[in-house]
């Protein structure tokens, strides 16, 4: 595997070599200061930019192209990574070698950049009717998660804890937001995202990567190297703790534990804090939470701790009845607490460790997540797998215990099932 | 050991069996890490009535997951993926309808992963302790499926579609199936479907196939050759009608739902493969109703659907084709989803276009160790075999094949479902 770096006219390129897969796969990312992004339009716009285009101006055409094109995978994404925001255009296309089009490589790439150059705009005018339909698709993705009760709860809980700050963003924005969203605004924001955004493409399968970039710093150019940095962390004050309890329909409660987790070192974000989340809520049934919870107690199904790094928090949810609420505060509790005592088996610690190793050789696997890693690497300073093998093996319980007392419980969320639910 | 050469996917199966009736199936792939292990027991939860030794059994709805459940304890009550994570491996299990899985996903130490498996489901024993124990936890997940409104969409519909089919229950039994389950029943289905010639080992990923199938043989053989009366499953008898023409439901979702789905009886259709015949109702679906399709770009413009779905698959001897949507305007779907469901039409180009991108689907899909896994354990219980020639048959589909698939006796039979969101006062 070979990983190449390259800047040609202010596009940054992170690119790997590798025989691994019959797929290749690249990515154009504008990256900017969460800030400047008007959520709701830009989502919009990547839409627009994705259903259809000046070639391409329905989506029928669209597909039926992308068909042609031994179902070329075209999409388009967002996300955010602390203050960041990054809008994404991926193809996903077959190795040349398996198609017998010569030009098949130049016509991804020709498909690929002409839909970020050229939008479907008609005399200053995105298409209306297809902004109406985006819309309306856009409106119910918004309250997607309410269907599903963790996800509500998740979202929920965050907005109430993070009102404030970025770390409550959605990267749908509002509904209030969506209904404003006007052509003007699209045309701005179209132009922000070609003329502010930072410019950073990946590439990644058993191709001639110089070639590549050659090929689209003809074909596609950025007026200005926008690189600046923007934090990928935010950082939100500690609270005094409060518990909510929000009544809803759903058949199961959910609880979820918030802990403020303040000055985190790049050693915990990268290797302390994810071993300490196995060990207290995510290994696959060996960990505490699930120990206390479900095995020695018949509490839940399911129970975890997601560290989020990036916001300085993490957080512990159990989907259980409402009547076991206050056992399973006693276990968390009790849970944490042996994290801060060290209560930890070393042999168990030991092969947590190994394990922790083995799982990024599966991440190898993953084409997705191999460029992801290298790119989060380069511009967030997330380790390299090369580090992690280096580094997790010198962690110590102290470590784990020092990190476990970072820990400071902000905030207790319940979602209380519905008053009517049958238990039959 | 022989081998099954995929014809056109240059790519191969590796297969044996073993004394005690157990067979193994090696797919490689040098390039990656990861290997994945499954055994899969052809016994699910649609398994509840069969005959025994000439005798009637029958267990609750729901025992197949419980058992599920209890096979992934070690005998201290602790957890037996815990043993898979000390081998560095990831593990977990699944009931479906037709067949249980174990399985493991590791890049070390594969021959202890494989024998752990292996060992895991031998000789069984149920402890009365740790079977209670279990049954708080399959309450939670059964009140956790509850809040699944895909899943009560799909119990509902096919309530609408069979008389008599199985698959009208859900997997994990209601709460009240769940409280009954005893640790005989669970002994029971363990007894029926739990030994080694209903059972298959599948293995898949950066391994020797040689070195595998030898090691497996090697412990296999040993162990001392049992006898196994394979339970007879009981037979369904189901109508060529379905059970009700509309329903409307409520569940907790956010815009309504609607899926028109038609039931046609295999013994209607033409004498074709099976795999052929599926393909090309899913290619009449998508160009009818897909992407590609006038209608959805006008029922989009419309405002009347939000997005849409198609599916064909074999249930038993039935094949149900599906047409789903999210629409805030559901009637309105309805009358145009039957009409046009009742006169699907035969678009060579659309169709022709669609298979050369489910062959370049087809030839990607052979690389993820986890993806041929599950592959081989659908086919080989679905099926019984492995189909070889899935690209040969995609490629060889032609527009008479097409025309005299969709031959279909009119009326077709179908159903409605449509559900809505609860309001605020149906809590």
């Amino acid at each position: 595997m070979e990983y190449k770096e390259y800047n040609v006219n202010n596009l940054h390129f992170f690119a790997i070599k590798t025989d691994k897969f019959k797929n290749c796969y690249i990515e154009v990312r504008f990256r900017d200061d969460l800030k400047n992004v008007a959520l709701s339009t830009r989502l919009l716009l990547l839409q627009l930019m994705s259903y259809t285009s000046k070639k391409y101006p329905t989506k029928r055409e669209k597909v039926i192209v992308l068909e042609e094109m031994y179902n070329l995978g075209f999409s388009i994404d967002a996300s955010l990574v602390g203050e960041n925001h990054i809008s994404s255009f991926c193809v996903d296309f077959l190795h040349p070698k398996y198609v017998k089009e010569q030009n098949y490589l130049n016509q991804i790439l020709e498909f690929l950049f002409d839909t970020i150059k050229y939008p479907n705009i008609k005399n200053n005018h995105f298409d209306q009717k297809t902004i109406d339909i985006l819309k309306e698709q856009i409106h119910v993705n918004i309250d997607q998660y309410k269907e599903n009760p963790l996800s509500f709860a998740k979202i929920d809980s965050r907005s109430r804890l993070f009102k404030n700050s970025f770390s409550s963003k959605r990267i749908f924005g509002t509904h209030e937001e969506l209904a404003k969203v006007n052509n003007k605004m699209l045309l701005e924001e179209y132009n922000k995202l070609l003329n502010e955004s930072i410019c950073e493409i990946l590439i990644i399968g058993d191709l001639n990567i110089l070639e590549i970039v050659k090929k689209i710093s003809q074909i596609f150019k950025i007026a200005n190297d926008n690189y600046k940095n923007i934090p990928c962390t935010i950082m939100n004050p500690i609270n005094k703790l409060k518990e909510e309890i929000v009544k809803s329909s759903y058949n199961q409660t959910q609880l979820l534990y918030y802990y403020q987790i303040d000055n985190m070192t790049y050693k915990e974000k990268n290797f302390i804090g994810p071993l300490f989340s196995r060990i207290f809520g995510s290994a696959n049934m060996t960990d505490k939470l699930t120990k206390y919870l479900r095995i020695e107690n018949s509490l839940c199904y399911y129970s975890g701790f997601i560290s989020n790094p990036n916001d300085n928090y993490g957080f512990v949810y159990v989907g259980l009845n409402k009547k076991n609420i206050d056992k399973a505060k006693k276990m968390i509790n009790k849970a944490l607490k042996e994290m801060i005592a060290k209560d930890i088996d070393e042999k168990y610690f030991e092969n947590q460790k190994t394990k922790f190793l083995a799982d990024l050789k599966i991440r190898e696997d993953d084409i997705y997540g191999l460029i992801d890693t290298y790119y989060f690497h380069k511009i967030f300073n997330r380790a390299l797998n090369e580090e992690y093998a280096l580094e997790i093996p010198k962690i110590t319980l102290n470590d784990i215990a020092d990190f476990a007392k970072k820990l400071k419980l902000s905030y207790i969320y319940i979602l209380e099932e519905g008053d009517n639910n049958a238990n039959n | 050991m022989r081998t099954i050469n995929l014809i056109g996917l240059d790519e191969k199966i590796y297969y044996d069996k073993c004394l005690n009736g157990l067979q193994i199936y090696v797919w490689v792939n040098e390039k990656i890490n990861t290997f994945k292990g499954a055994l899969v027991f052809k016994g699910g939860a649609e398994n509840t009535e069969f005959y025994l030794d000439g005798k009637k059994r029958s267990v609750p709805n729901g025992t197949a997951h419980f058992l599920e459940h209890i096979m992934c304890k070690n005998n201290d009550g602790s957890s037996l993926l815990g043993k898979f994570n000390e081998l560095n491996s990831y593990s977990n299990a699944a009931t479906y309808p037709d067949k249980t899985i174990y399985e493991f996903v590791g890049t070390s130490n594969l021959y202890q992963n494989i024998s752990l498996l292996l060992k895991s489901t031998e000789n069984k024993r149920f402890i009365k302790k740790y079977f209670e124990a279990e049954r708080g936890p399959i309450l939670e997940e059964a009140r956790m499926r509850k809040d699944d409104a895909n899943r009560v969409f799909y119990y509902t519909l096919n309530n609408s579609l069979f008389h008599n089919y199985p698959n009208r229950i859900t997997g994990l039994g209601t709460l009240k199936d769940i409280k009954s389950i005893k640790i005989e029943d669970l002994k029971l289905f363990y007894q029926a479907f739990y030994h080694p010639k209903n059972s298959i080992l599948i293995i898949t990923g950066n391994v020797d196939p040689i070195k595998v199938i030898d090691y497996v043989k090697k412990i296999q053989n040993k162990l001392p050759i049992t006898n196994y009366n394979k339970p007879k499953l009981k037979r369904f008898t189901e109508p060529n009608e379905v059970v009700l023409k509309f329903k409307e439901i409520k569940a907790n979702i956010e815009v309504p739902k609607i899926t028109v789905a038609v039931k046609i009886s295999c013994k209607s259709l033409p004498k074709k493969n099976i795999i052929t015949i599926l393909n090309i109702f899913q290619l009449v679906l998508l160009s009818n109703f897909g992407s590609t399709s006038l209608l959805k770009e006008e029922l989009l413009e419309k405002k009347l659907i939000i997005n849409i779905g198609v599916s064909a698959e074999l249930e038993r001897e039935f094949i149900i084709l599906k047409v789903s949507a999210k629409t805030k305007k559901p009637l309105e779907v309805k009358k145009i989803f039957e009409e046009k469901i009742q006169n699907l039409e035969i678009k060579e180009q659309d169709i022709f276009r669609k298979i050369k991108s489910e062959i370049a689907n087809l030839v990607l899909s052979f690389e993820d160790p986890d993806y041929v896994n599950d592959y081989l354990a659908y086919m080989l219980v679905k099926y019984h075999k492995i189909i070889k020639n899935e690209k040969t048959i995609l490629e060889n589909i032609t527009l008479k094949d097409v025309e005299e698939v969709m031959n279909l006796t009119k009326p077709l039979n179908y159903t409605t479902l449509i559900m809505y969101p609860l309001k605020k006062s149906d809590n």
